[in-house]
C-alpha cells in the first residue's frame, strides 16, 4: 500500500509541474518519489502533448449517473439478503421433477407448479415422521436444536459426537425456501427441491445431498470439508463461494462458482473450479466427464434475487424455469423452432405479464387456460 | 441507506466525504484505469461497481485517509482485472507473458501515476474558460507564448493575459490539492 499512495503523490507533483512546473523542493520530492517507487522507469505524462478535448473525451464514456443507480440498487439488494458471510456459496440446481417431452411426436408438454395453489414445505425428520412447514405449531416435532422461524428453518448446536439423524427438507413448485443447517451454512433452496442432510454434521466432513436446485453459503470449517452430493457430481468446498447446478431433464448437471475455489467430482474424474468459472456433466453419456467452462454466475444465480435472467437462453430452457416457479404445464404447438431470448424479468409478476414480455420479443403466442399455457407461433 | 449521515465515508481523523459524490467523481477515471489491463466496457463497469461497493461496506472508520482510499480502489480494481484475464486467457489467446506484465506491482504503478496525473489535469483544465483552455491546452503540448500568440492569431500580451488567469482559476481549482501536497510533505 505505501508504495501506492507514493504513486498518487508521484501523480500530484506531475500535475503541478505540468501546469504550472515546480519549485527546486518539489523537483527533488519528485525525484526521490520516483527512486523510492519505480526506479529507472519513465513516466510518458510528464512529457507527453495533451489536449483537454481528449481528457474530456476519455473521462466521458461512461455515464456516472446511470452507474450510481446501479451502485443503490446494488446496495439495497445487498442490504436485503443481509450480511451473510461465508467460507463458500454453492449453488447446486438439480434435475427437479419437470418433464419435458420436445423429442415426441405429437404435443410436447413442460409441467408446471400452480401458481393458485398453497405449496407446502415438508420436513420428513428421521423418524419418518412428515411435518408440513407453513405450520409453525409444527415446531414441537422438530428434532432438538432447530427452530422453525415464519421464512425459514434453522438448526443451531451442532455437536458432533452423536449418531448422525437425517432430514429431508422437500421444496414443491412455485415455492422458495431458507434454511441454515447446523454448522451456520446456509442454504437458499429453489423451487422442486430436496435436500437430504444431517441434523448435526460428523467429525469428519459435512455431506449433504440434493435434487434440484440450492445456493450455498458454506460456514468456513477447514478440518470438515463440505460436500454437496447430487446423482451426477459432487462438489467438495476447500473455502471458497460457488454455484452448482445439474438439471436432469436437459441431461445436463452443473456447478458454477462465484467466489474461491471448490473441487467437483464424479466416479470419472475430478476438477478444480475457479471463480466465474462453471463445470457440466452431460448425463445421457454413458461415462459423463466433467467440463470445465467460465460463465457468467450473476445470471446462474438470478433466481436468488427473485429475477429471470435470460442471456441468448433457449425459450425451452426459459419455459421450464417458469413452469417451475408459476406451477403451470406449458404446452408447445408441434412444429416448434427453438428461440433464443435475453432479458431480466421479476420472478414476482403476474404470469400473464411475463409471457407478455416474452411475446413482445419473439415470434410465439401464449394463451393462458387455468393452469395450462399453450405456445403457439404468432 | 435511508439515514443522510450513514452515507458518507467516515475517515479515521473523524472527516467526512460524501459517498455519492466519491462516487460520481471517481467513476470515470477508475473505468479508464480499468480500461488499462481490459478492453470490455462492461467487464470494466462492473469491477469499479464491485469496487464501490467494497468501499461501501467498509465506510465506517476503515480507512485512514484520501489517499489509502484511492488507493484500495485502484489495488482493487487491479486485482479483479488481472483476475479477470486469467479466465479468459485461454479463450482469448492471450499469452501468460501479456497476463504477466498486467499483474505486476510496475505495471500497476505506472498505471495509477498516468491515470491520477491526467484525470487532475482534466479536473483543473475543465473548468477554465474557452479562451483559457485554449491557451492550457497549447501550454500543454509544450508551446512557448510567442507559438501559442501565432497559433491563435493573438498578440503575446493577450496571451499572457489568458496564461494568468488559467493560472490563477487553476491554482484556485487545485489549491485543496496543491496544499495538500505541502502537507504529504510534511509527514516525512
Amino acid at each position: 500500500m505505501e508504495r501506492i499512495t507514493i504513486g498518487l503523490k508521484i501523480a500530484r507533483l506531475v500535475c503541478k509541474q505540468r501546469l504550472f512546473g515546480l519549485t527546486p523542493a518539489e523537483k527533488e520530492e519528485l525525484a526521490a518519489y520516483r527512486r523510492q517507487c519505480l526506479p529507472g522507469e519513465d513516466l510518458p505524462i510528464l512529457s507527453e502533448r495533451l489536449s483537454p478535448a481528449a481528457l474530456s473525451e476519455r473521462y466521458s464514456a461512461v455515464d456516472t449517473a446511470k452507474e450510481w443507480g446501479v451502485f443503490l440498487r446494488r446496495t439495497r439488494r445487498r442490504r436485503r439478503l443481509g450480511t451473510w458471510t461465508a467460507a463458500a456459496c454453492v449453488c447446486l440446481l438439480l434435475a427437479g421433477g419437470f418433464s419435458i417431452w420436445l423429442l415426441n411426436p405429437g404435443k410436447s408438454t413442460i409441467t408446471l407448479a400452480r401458481e393458485d395453489s398453497r405449496n407446502q414445505i415438508s420436513l420428513v425428520l428421521s423418524d419418518g415422521q412428515k411435518i408440513d412447514l407453513s405450520d409453525t405449531t409444527s415446531h414441537s416435532a422438530l428434532e432438538p436444536g432447530a427452530t422453525l422461524h415464519a421464512d425459514r428453518l434453522t438448526y443451531s448446536q451442532d455437536t458432533t459426537d452423536e449418531e448422525l439423524k437425517y432430514n429431508t427438507i422437500i421444496i414443491p413448485k412455485g415455492a422458495y425456501y431458507h434454511l441454515i443447517l447446523s454448522d451456520g451454512t446456509k442454504v437458499w433452496l429453489n423451487a422442486d427441491s430436496k435436500l437430504y442432510y444431517p441434523v448435526h454434521f460428523g467429525k469428519n466432513n459435512r455431506e449433504v445431498s440434493l435434487k434440484g436446485e440450492a445456493y450455498f453459503e458454506v460456514a468456513k470449517d477447514t478440518t470438515r470439508p463440505f460436500i454437496v452430493s447430487t446423482e451426477a457430481l459432487n462438489v467438495k468446498v476447500l473455502g471458497t463461494h460457488f454455484d452448482v447446478n445439474s438439471y436432469k431433464d436437459d441431461g445436463r448437471v452443473y456447478t458454477a462458482l462465484t467466489e474461491g475455489l471448490v473441487e467437483v467430482y464424479n466416479e470419472h474424474g475430478s476438477r478444480l473450479l475457479h471463480p466465474g468459472q462453471m463445470a457440466s456433466v452431460d448425463t445421457r453419456e454413458e461415462k459423463p466427464s466433467i467440463q470445465v467452462d467460465s460463465c457468467d454466475t450473476s445470471i446462474l444465480t438470478g433466481w436468488r434475487d427473485g429475477q429471470f435472467r435470460f442471456r441468448n437462453t433457449s425459450l425451452t430452457q426459459i419455459l421450464k424455469q417458469i413452469s417451475r416457479c408459476y406451477d403451470v404445464t406449458i404446452i408447445l404447438q408441434r412444429d416448434y423452432q427453438e428461440e433464443y431470448y435475453s432479458g431480466d424479468i421479476s420472478y414476482h409478476i403476474p404470469l400473464s405479464t411475463l409471457l407478455g414480455a416474452i411475446e413482445a420479443s419473439t415470434s410465439v403466442h401464449f394463451d393462458i387456460e387455468g393452469n395450462t399455457v399453450y405456445m403457439k407461433r404468432k | 441507506m435511508d439515514n443522510k449521515a450513514d452515507k458518507d465515508i467516515i475517515l479515521r481523523d473523524g472527516s467526512r466525504i460524501p459517498f455519492e459524490s466519491f462516487f460520481k467523481k471517481g467513476f470515470p477515471k477508475f473505468f479508464a484505469f480499468a480500461g488499462r489491463f481490459l478492453s470490455e466496457p462492461f467487464t470494466q463497469e462492473d469491477i469499479v461497481q464491485e469496487a464501490y461497493i467494497e468501499v461501501w461496506s467498509r465506510r465506517h472508520t476503515y480507512f485512514e485517509d484520501e489517499p489509502s482510499l484511492d488507493g484500495y480502489m485502484y489495488t482493487f480494481i487491479k486485482n479483479k482485472c488481472v483476475d479477470h484475464l486469467r479466465h479468459i486467457k485461454n479463450k482469448e489467446r492471450l499469452s501468460s507473458q501479456e497476463v504477466q506484465a498486467k499483474a505486476s506491482d510496475e505495471f500497476l504503478l505506472q498505471s495509477l501515476i498516468d491515470e491520477e496525473a491526467r484525470f487532475l489535469l482534466h479536473q483543473a483544465v475543465r473548468r477554465l474558460t474557452p479562451q483559457c483552455q485554449k491557451v492550457m491546452q497549447l501550454h500543454l503540448a509544450g508551446k512557448k507564448i510567442k507559438e501559442i500568440a501565432q497559433e491563435m492569431g493573438i498578440s503575446e500580451v493577450t496571451v499572457k493575459f489568458h496564461k494568468a488567469s488559467a493560472f490563477k482559476q487553476l491554482y484556485k481549482s487545485l489549491r485543496p490539492l496543491l496544499l495538500r501536497i505541502i502537507t504529504m510533505r510534511k509527514k516525512f
